[in-house]
């Protein structure tokens, strides 16, 4: 049904590691993260807007964030924070995700010099 | 679909969920339109933007299953989170399903080994300690049981780890294929 493509491994960590990059700067709700994640990938990548909400609670629920709540205009809204192991847990994926991403630049520049 | 048919139907599906994490979620999505109306978007473009609240609320389900089970290592848990993964499984990851299967008959299996060497352990020792006369028999008896019962506690024991580590494993990779990923590859 609605499975339709999986992506690519290497992308399973990107919203994750978007959401801690994000948070690690300074605090968000749910829905200003929704459009910061539009915003900082140039629209290029689209996260679902209702998963962020379930990995949020996740990485809380891990400890990698905090949340508070505050009220505004009469509503109450969640603010996430990175914690220092939501700190520890970004340092890890961006680590990860550099290996990977220096790996595959560096196999595309083998490829392009198989090819001349 | 308006808010409330969004709500809803979000708060139908997740019924069996403790009250509270409903109304959590229930709040993190109504506020989620809120602040969407307000940045001049339709209710309509929001809840489409969300995507299906039926998909959504099997995600949260076995994410509440993980999340229990993380909490108390109980075989009611254990199974409790078991169906949740299954219904997702079903309609979203048809792929894990063999995993799955193999997964449940390999639980099932080992504790019927283990608990044949518990059993097979105890009525070594309680059957054979009466009546046995000379000390040989006796003793090469009881140690017989020491050693099934070890065998049977000590592979129980494993079985929890090995399982421990498959779970947690396997919600690993559930969380990560959550909507996000299928709808972040739909708009790339």
């Amino acid at each position: 049904m609605a499975k339709g493509k999986t992506n690519p491994e290497f992308m399973t960590g990107v919203p994750e590691l978007l959401i801690l990059r994000l948070l690690s700067e300074r605090e968000m709700y749910g829905y200003e993260l929704v459009q910061a994640i539009e915003a900082v990938t140039g629209e290029e990548i689209k996260v679902g807007e209702g998963v962020v909400y379930p990995i949020l609670h996740a990485l809380e629920a891990q400890g990698c964030l905090s949340s508070k709540r505050k009220p505004v205009n009469g509503r109450t809204r969640v603010y996430y924070a990175t914690t220092a192991a939501g700190k520890r847990r970004l340092g890890t994926l961006v680590g990860e995700w550099q290996r990977i991403t220096g790996a595959i630049t560096l196999a595309m520049k083998g490829s392009k010099h198989g090819i001349a | 679909m308006t808010k409330n048919e969004f709500l809803n139907t979000l708060r139908r599906r997740l019924a069996g969920v403790p009250a509270a994490e409903i109304e959590d979620v229930i709040a993190d999505y109504a506020t989620h339109f809120a602040d969407g109306i307000a940045s001049g978007r339709t209710e309509e473009e929001i809840a489409a933007a969300l995507g299906d609240p039926m998909r959504l609320a099997r995600e949260l389900r076995a994410e509440a299953g993980f999340r229990k089970w993380e909490l108390a290592r109980t075989p009611a848990n254990f199974l409790g989170l078991l169906f949740g993964l299954l219904a997702l499984v079903a309609v979203d990851f048809v792929f894990l399903l063999p995993v799955l299967g193999a997964l449940l008959l390999f639980a099932f299996i080992s504790i019927v080994v283990v608990g044949a060497l518990c059993v097979a352990g105890v009525a070594i020792l309680i059957g054979l300690m009466p009546g046995s006369a000379h000390i040989g028999g006796w003793l090469i008896h009881i140690l017989l049981g020491i050693g099934f019962l070890g065998f049977g506690v000590g592979g129980g024991a494993l079985l929890f780890l090995i399982m421990g580590v498959v779970v947690k494993a396997l919600s690993h990779f559930v969380r990560l294929h959550f909507t996000l990923i299928n709808r972040a590859s739909e708009a790339v």
